[in-house]
């Protein structure tokens, strides 16, 4: 039986090496431990290894559409928000949210100005009532 | 039934408190605004409504969560109804008949029925739970860690069994929710797992963060990748069912809600599986089948009353067993380790305001959900009808906000963050991700609960001990018979 990796696959190649690689290091750690802790990841990254590399090979039905412009829009999305996150982090919850709302907005393709402020402003004013006045919740 | 009464007396106490109503309000406006969104289930809605709760009384919170899953049960229809744009997954059925009508030109007879039927229905569940869940909890302190072992099992591997479409991916995903819960200090040894030297994984993964990234974030971002956009919305014709039509329809939603919350009741099976057997059981007991897909009232009723009712008997094994019956209870379990509870038998003992307060809520919510359903059909139709552009960066933003708050660091907005891509990729490749949470959500349990075994005298103790023998029994023919059968229980 030939091993062919197809693209739609891949993912299922990835959890299948990150299950090889979490198996080798729970039963390396599980010969120099005394105690057992590692035999249950040690069992079940087995597992993931065994049921992940028969999904792999597995003749695949299903056809996924893996190269659409909408995904690399979904990984800039992703993007925008880890660095809303560390704007968050580094200059404070509100200029980041001030500043990340209306940015995803127009990544996603919504161009009239007025109701993305008016929502960036209500949602600013609507979280600060509701975290820091009701819930007494700091968003820093 | 005397104790039953006074039990629900004590749960009505909860809710007729000004804290109490008003969150049992905003849970149903709330949980019908999400259902009614093509993208948000009940699952996405509770996940995002539980940061919410970290100050309030547990007993409030958990009537706050509670009126929302029933309500987001029930939202879904509106959208299937209005326009065929199911909010729910368990609302695909009802969109078979109820588009029809709407097609029609009898929207207002379809949304009225869907109404009516589902706020009898999640009665009806409510009901079942409030007679069943004592005595199986009474039954559940009987159980010790090779019971909770086998019961944790068969409860995943109903979840593969259940599973329509990739058994093998279903199973992948299992395990990598297993595999995510080992992450952490270990309860024996106190030694770090796979925890690659980050101080905000020493507790094991923040569940709240990780679900609404597998939940709200995973599911926006492939409705962004999807490209949905809504239909316009048909004109609203305000006319309801009659007395008449409705009472044509007692036993479908009597026969109906009763499936509906048997099928509930097994953990993975949940509100679309209730759906799509129900549907097909109306359609066999029916003297109109002809009518089944063009239109039929039976059809809408079937599917919702038992969406509805499955709430109420998810909710039997989470309360009395700690077993979350549905992707929502997984949800409602993280919240109520959130809270600094344990859901199970013990929590009769030790908070039965909580437990009593969701009785009353779940009996509450269905009145409300009836009131606000035919009252304000015309104002959600108008709600769900926000851009996508400023929806999805609204979801965004709450979702990275919400995780934040549980403990007050950015870290678990970054988890939350890493979750939603992790969830947006296995979704499209076709690996469920409701099994996943489970798994995640249990994988303590099931270690713990195994360990204990090992302790106590070894895994002959599985075996002799009878009702843990039976559920290992019942969770090998889970995964067994669909195998054999080559074929799932439904195909949508």
């Amino acid at each position: 039986m030939s091993l062919i990796i197809k693209s739609e696959n891949s993912l299922g190649a990835v959890i299948f090496l990150s299950g090889l690689v979490t198996a080798v290091f729970a039963f390396s750690s599980l010969q120099s431990s005394t105690s057992n802790d590692m035999l249950f990841p040690a069992v079940l990254a087995l597992l993931l290894t065994l049921v992940s590399l028969q999904v792999v090979i597995k003749k695949n039905s299903e056809s996924y559409d893996k190269t659409s412009r909408n995904s690399l829009r979904v990984l800039l999305i992703a993007c925008v928000s880890a660095f809303y996150i560390y704007l968050a982090e580094a200059m404070g919850y509100y200029p980041a949210t001030a500043v990340s709302l209306p940015l995803l907005a127009v990544i996603l393709g919504y161009k009239k100005i007025f109701p993305v402020v008016f929502v960036t402003v209500l949602w600013l004013a609507s979280a600060y009532l509701l975290f820091e006045k009701l819930l007494q919740i700091s968003l820093g | 039934m005397e104790t039953i009464l006074l039990e629900l007396l004590q749960g009505f106490q909860v809710i007729f408190t000004p804290a109490g109503f008003g969150f049992l309000m905003l849970g149903v406006i709330a949980g019908i605004a999400f259902g009614a969104t093509p993208g948000i289930s009940p699952s996405t809605g509770v996940a995002l409504l539980v940061p919410f709760s970290y100050s309030m009384p547990p007993a409030v919170a958990f009537v706050f969560f509670v009126a929302a899953y029933q309500a987001a049960n029930y939202g879904g229809s509106i959208t299937a109804i209005s326009i065929n744009a199911p909010g729910t997954p368990a609302a695909i059925v009802t969109a078979i008949d109820g588009y029809e009508l709407t097609k029609q030109g009898k929207p207002g007879l379809a949304l009225g029925t869907a109404v009516i039927a589902s706020a009898l229905g999640g009665f009806i569940g409510a009901l079942i739970l409030i007679l069943l869940a004592r005595p199986l909890a009474g039954l559940g302190l009987l159980f010790g860690p090779a019971e909770y072992f086998s019961l944790t099992l068969f409860a995943l591997t109903t979840v593969i069994g259940f599973s329509t479409k990739n058994r093998l991916k279903t199973c992948t995903a299992i395990l990598l929710g297993l595999l995510l819960a080992t992450i952490g200090t270990d309860p024996f040894s106190g030694n770090l797992r796979f925890t690659l030297g980050l101080s905000g994984l020493y507790d094991g993964v923040p569940l709240i963060p990780a679900m609404i990234g597998l939940f709200a974030l995973a599911e926006i971002f492939s409705q962004i990748e999807s490209n949905l956009e809504l239909k316009k919305i048909s004109t609203f014709s305000g006319k309801l069912p009659g007395v008449n039509t409705l009472l044509k329809l007692k036993w479908a939603i009597l026969r109906s809600s009763v499936l509906g919350t048997l099928i509930g009741i097994i953990p993975g099976a949940g509100a679309t599986i209730a759906s799509f057997i129900s549907y097909g059981e109306a359609r066999r007991f029916s003297k109109k089948k002809e009518l089944f897909g063009r239109g039929s009232l039976e059809g809408i009723t079937s599917s919702e009353a038992a969406n509805s009712s499955s709430v109420g008997g998810a909710l039997v094994p989470l309360l009395s067993l700690g077993i979350p019956g549905s992707a929502t209870d997984a949800v409602l379990l993280g919240a109520f380790s959130l809270h600094g509870l344990t859901a199970g038998p013990e929590l009769f003992k030790s908070s039965p305001e909580i437990v009593y307060g969701i009785f009353s809520a779940l009996l509450a919510a269905n009145l409300l959900i009836l009131v606000f359903g035919l009252a304000g059909n015309a104002l959600w139709l108008k709600l769900i009808s926000i851009p996508q552009g400023l929806l999805y960066p609204l979801v965004i933003v709450l979702c990275i906000t919400g995780s934040y708050t549980v403990n007050g660091t950015f870290f678990d907005s970054g988890l939350c963050l890493a979750f939603g891509v992790f969830g947006w990729l296995l979704k499209r490749n076709g690996y469920p991700l409701a099994p996943l949470v489970m798994a995640l959500v249990l994988g303590s349990m099931l270690e713990m609960n195994l360990r204990r075994v090992l302790l106590m005298g070894g895994i002959k103790l599985l075996f002799v001990k009878p009702i843990s023998a039976v559920l290992l029994t019942v969770a090998l023919l889970a995964v067994a018979l669909p195998l054999i059968r080559k074929k799932p229980y439904l195909t949508p």
